[in-house]
């Protein structure tokens, strides 16, 4: 569509003409693709688009069918990720490759430790890791272990392990997906400077405003093919949505709300409970959720937000206070009895806690109400086909078949799947966590569509979002987690990101 | 049903690789597999009485090896059916020498004894599971001692109804289970099991409470968030498995043995998971399975006799299957090398 003019720079790694098959699907067609020492190329485009499978094969983890990569305009082949990594790639993987009980040292130098007669020099190993982090003003304690690290300092650890390598191309799996907006503009300072050091910085990425702030060309796939290659200059968010979902889409949309919050429906009081591991996770909250409200709860993750909901919707135990629901006491309800009060919920991680992946989709459209459907004993597997067609009807399932298993639908098709099942006609709250995380904007705005159209037949709301924008956008109402209290409750007009960050930070409280 | 192929695809594949490996120590050994193979054969179907004596032994490996496959379903690991299947058969015994009433209502009283003492038994371990996170592979290899050990007090001393050997009093003449095949020792154990696994592949596959099990088995938080009570899946789980082996000890007692004692069972429930493995876990192709090794059980005698190969190379065959299979068991889902997610989620 567009051809990208190259900056100066010279070209570290070009990849022209791949083609990837996966049986009948050619998951990646006829695909051109370079990046140069010094520059930040983005890699954009829904799920299935063929980012990732563009990526292994650049990444040595997957042959091509056809095609080839020339590295400093040499031809070259990676039969293995291990010929890549000799090459001078390093990748960090959206989900991290780390050994959960080994310090950060051990797992930086995993495979190449310093020492001798087969003897680790551990005193050495951390001297060596602490430099590079500090190089990098990463504030990771070398013999750490992993296991008790943030989602963004294992991030940086992976980092780290690609740094060691001295890498000179860098490939990014979509980095903020897990990150909070502190944690996320930490990376982005990274990026910065490996760039300035004169790296190659490819960046596979959903967030399109992300791409804007740091990359110096995009380019867009769908469908397995390019649909452009664009200077950033020439790029803005409205255009680069429209080339990757094939349609114009309108970012900005605030739709008008049609109806006027009602009654109270939801209210909470005095509300505390405590994580797993015993500590207190959720304060002495307070609040009521009105019936056709969104109530968007907001913080940097791990403040007590999902703990709250999972409080909300039953699963956790609260330790002190009370929730009533349309004006019944439910504290001691089980979430099974809450959802036949028609309270359903919205998991955060969707492969281990939406949905039962070796159950076909018959199964899993049941799940959550296999006992209030039933036939005496039996499960209700007509209802369930017709609930699995409905939801297909209405979202659109890629690749839907009722006696597909879970496990083999993309990420993006699940996490329909458990939406679809979760806000039906008879929703009348809904609990849900992160519901776009790592999904693709044409998915995204379908579950936002469909959140605002629940939300306007008077169903309540409580929205956990880790997306400031998604909360901006859908909530009618804010509430700040920090440190597991509220620390404020915002409009959304007013949710400016100052006035957000100070309360996240527990800088302020206006609760 | 390329989907039921797919699932019996590595069962086979682990069966091939265990006779393979077998027939290679065989031939260690300087025996012909062949001979050795037609000589089981000939001893497990060669003869009505032989056919009878495999059926015999399928029956009770069906039984037990159903409980050891719903508590596989669960995601649990019952190591304890031997245990369950001795307090089955021990309950069961007792309750036959007590009750003098028409059989049309004896039997199955007495079967009901049986699958509630293998229940209990299993229940125990399913509690301390959910309640307390014990593994159920170090409490039901714990609770076969107390139940083997148990049980031989019990009819050396309390339950003791024989002068000559530590026995239970033999069960009333009501309570035996009528022979199938004239002259055999073949009983109706063998249509009520063939019964309990098609009522139990449907019961996993179509009603609530079989939807949940493998909810809990297959991802437990999953069934958490849909409102499942996990740890009362977990007992349940286990006291049916226990109560499957302690149908397998009750049809024993009251087809072929008439009374209990010590050694009532060949090591039932120990095979009875190599059953349960290579019956992929699902009823129904437990039954196989459960032939399978009945014959093999039952033809390992003759091949000893007229192949010259000791009958304990079946143990062998056993063993490799259950290695088989419990190498990929343990292995899914979290296999050493895993594949990088960029190429798992590659469409």
């Amino acid at each position: 569509m567009i051809a990208g003019e190259p900056p100066g720079g010279v070209v570290s790694l070009a990849a022209r003409g791949i083609i990837k098959r996966f049986g009948d699907l050619v998951a990646v067609d006829r695909v051109d693709f370079d990046v140069r020492a010094g520059e930040v190329h983005a890699l954009i485009g829904e799920n299935g688009a063929g980012k990732s499978t563009l990526m292994s094969v650049l990444y040595g983890l997957l042959q091509p069918d056809g095609g080839s990569i020339a590295l400093n305009g040499r031809e070259t082949r990676f039969s293995s990720c291990a010929d890549a990594m000799r090459a001078g790639i390093g990748m960090v993987f959206q989900h991290y490759l780390l050994i959960d009980r080994f310090t950060v040292a051990e797992n930086v130098l995993l495979g190449r430790e310093p020492g001798r007669a087969g003897f680790v020099d551990a005193a050495a190993a951390r001297s060596e890791v602490a430099t590079l982090a500090q190089q990098y003003r990463f504030s990771l304690d070398p013999a750490a272990r992993v296991e008790s690290l943030s989602v963004g300092a294992r991030q940086q650890v992976e980092l780290l392990k690609v740094l060691e390598r001295n890498a000179r191309i860098v490939i990014l799996d979509e980095p903020t997906a897990a990150l909070s907006p502190s944690e996320a503009q930490a990376l982005f300072t990274v990026v910065r400077r490996l760039r300035d050091e004169d790296r190659a910085v490819i960046l596979i990425a959903h967030k399109l405003k992300e791409v804007l702030a740091l990359a110096d060309r995009v380019t867009v796939l769908r469908h397995g093919r390019v649909t452009g290659t664009l200077p950033i200059e020439k790029a803005d968010a409205n255009t680069l949505a429209a080339m990757m979902v094939g349609r114009a889409i309108d970012l900005d949309a605030r739709e008008p709300r049609r109806t006027s919050p009602g009654d109270i429906a939801l209210s909470v009081r005095g509300l505390c409970a405590a994580r797993d591991d015993g500590a207190q996770a959720v304060r002495d909250a307070d609040i009521d959720v009105r019936a056709g409200e969104i109530l968007g709860v907001a913080g940097v993750e791990g403040n007590g937000q999902l703990e709250f909901a999972e409080t909300l919707y039953g699963l956790r135990v609260e330790s002190a206070g009370s929730i009533s629901l349309d004006g019944a006491d439910i504290t001691a309800h089980s979430a099974a009895e809450r959802r036949a009060g028609g309270m359903r919920y919205v998991p955060a991680d969707r492969q281990r806690e939406g949905l039962v992946l070796d159950f076909d989709t018959v199964e899993n459209a049941l799940l959550g109400d296999q006992r209030r459907t039933r036939l005496g004993a039996a499960l209700n597997l007509r209802l369930g086909r017709e609930r699995a067609d409905e939801i297909n009807a209405r979202y659109a399932l890629a690749g839907y078949d009722p006696a597909r298993p879970a496990r083999a639908y993309s990420g993006g098709t699940q996490q329909k799947l458990i939406i679809g099942r979760e806000m039906t006609d008879e929703t009348r709250t809904l609990i849900c966590v992160a519901p776009t995380r790592g999904i693709d904007i044409g998915a995204a705005a379908i579950i936002h569509r469909q959140l605002r159209a629940l939300r306007d037949r008077g169903a309540c709301v409580v929205l956990v979002s880790y997306d400031l924008d998604e909360i901006r956008a859908l909530s009618d109402r804010i509430i700040v987690f920090s440190e597991g209290r509220i620390s404020g409750v915002v409009m959304p007009e007013s949710a400016d990101d100052i006035t957000m960050g100070n309360l996240m930070t527990g800088a302020a409280t206006n609760a | 049903m390329p989907d039921a192929l797919r699932r019996a695809g590595n069962p086979l594949t682990a069966l091939a690789a265990a006779l393979s490996l077998s027939s290679l120590i065989m031939l260690a050994f300087h025996a012909n597999p062949l001979h050795a193979l037609a000589a089981l054969f000939q001893g497990a179907f060669g003869s009505e009485q032989g056919l009878a004596e495999t059926l015999v032994q399928t029956s009770a490996l069906l039984f037990a090896g159903l409980g050891v496959a719903i508590a596989f379903r669960a995601g649990l690991f019952n190591i304890g059916a031997e245990g369950q299947l001795a307090a089955g058969a021990l309950c069961t015994a007792v309750a036959g020498a007590a009750l003098h009433l028409p059989a049309l209502l004896e039997v199955p009283l007495c079967l009901i004894a049986g699958a509630a003492g293998g229940a209990v038994w299993g229940g125990i371990a399913g509690f301390l599971r959910a309640r307390f996170g014990a593994s159920e592979v170090i409490t039901t290899i714990m609770l076969n001692y107390v139940a083997f050990l148990g049980s031989s007090y019990l009819v050396s001393g309390p339950l003791r109804g024989d002068a000559n050997a530590p026995e239970t009093a033999p069960i009333s003449a009501s309570a035996v289970l009528p022979p199938l095949l004239a002259d055999t020792r073949l009983t109706a154990a063998l249509p009520i099991a063939l019964a309990f696994a098609f009522a139990l592949a449907w019961w996993l596959r179509r009603s609530v409470a079989g939807y949940e099990l493998r909810a809990v088995g297959s991802a437990e938080r999953a069934a958490r968030y849909a409102g499942v009570n996990g740890g009362r899946v977990i007992v349940q789980a286990m006291a049916l498995s226990g109560a499957l082996a302690g149908l397998a000890g009750a049809t024993e007692v009251l087809g072929l043995l008439h009374r209990f004692n010590a050694g009532l069972s060949p090591g039932y429930g120990f095979t009875s998971i190599a059953v349960a493995l290579l019956g992929g876990s699902d009823p129904i192709g437990v039954i196989f399975s459960a032939f399978f090794f009945g014959a093999l059980q039952n033809g390992a005698l003759a091949m000893q006799a007229l192949a010259g190969v000791p009958k304990d190379l079946v143990s062998v065959v056993e063993g490799l299957v259950i290695l088989f299979m419990a190498a990929r068991w343990f292995s899914h889902g979290r296999t050493f090398l895993r594949r990088p997610a960029a190429v798992a989620d590659a469409p």
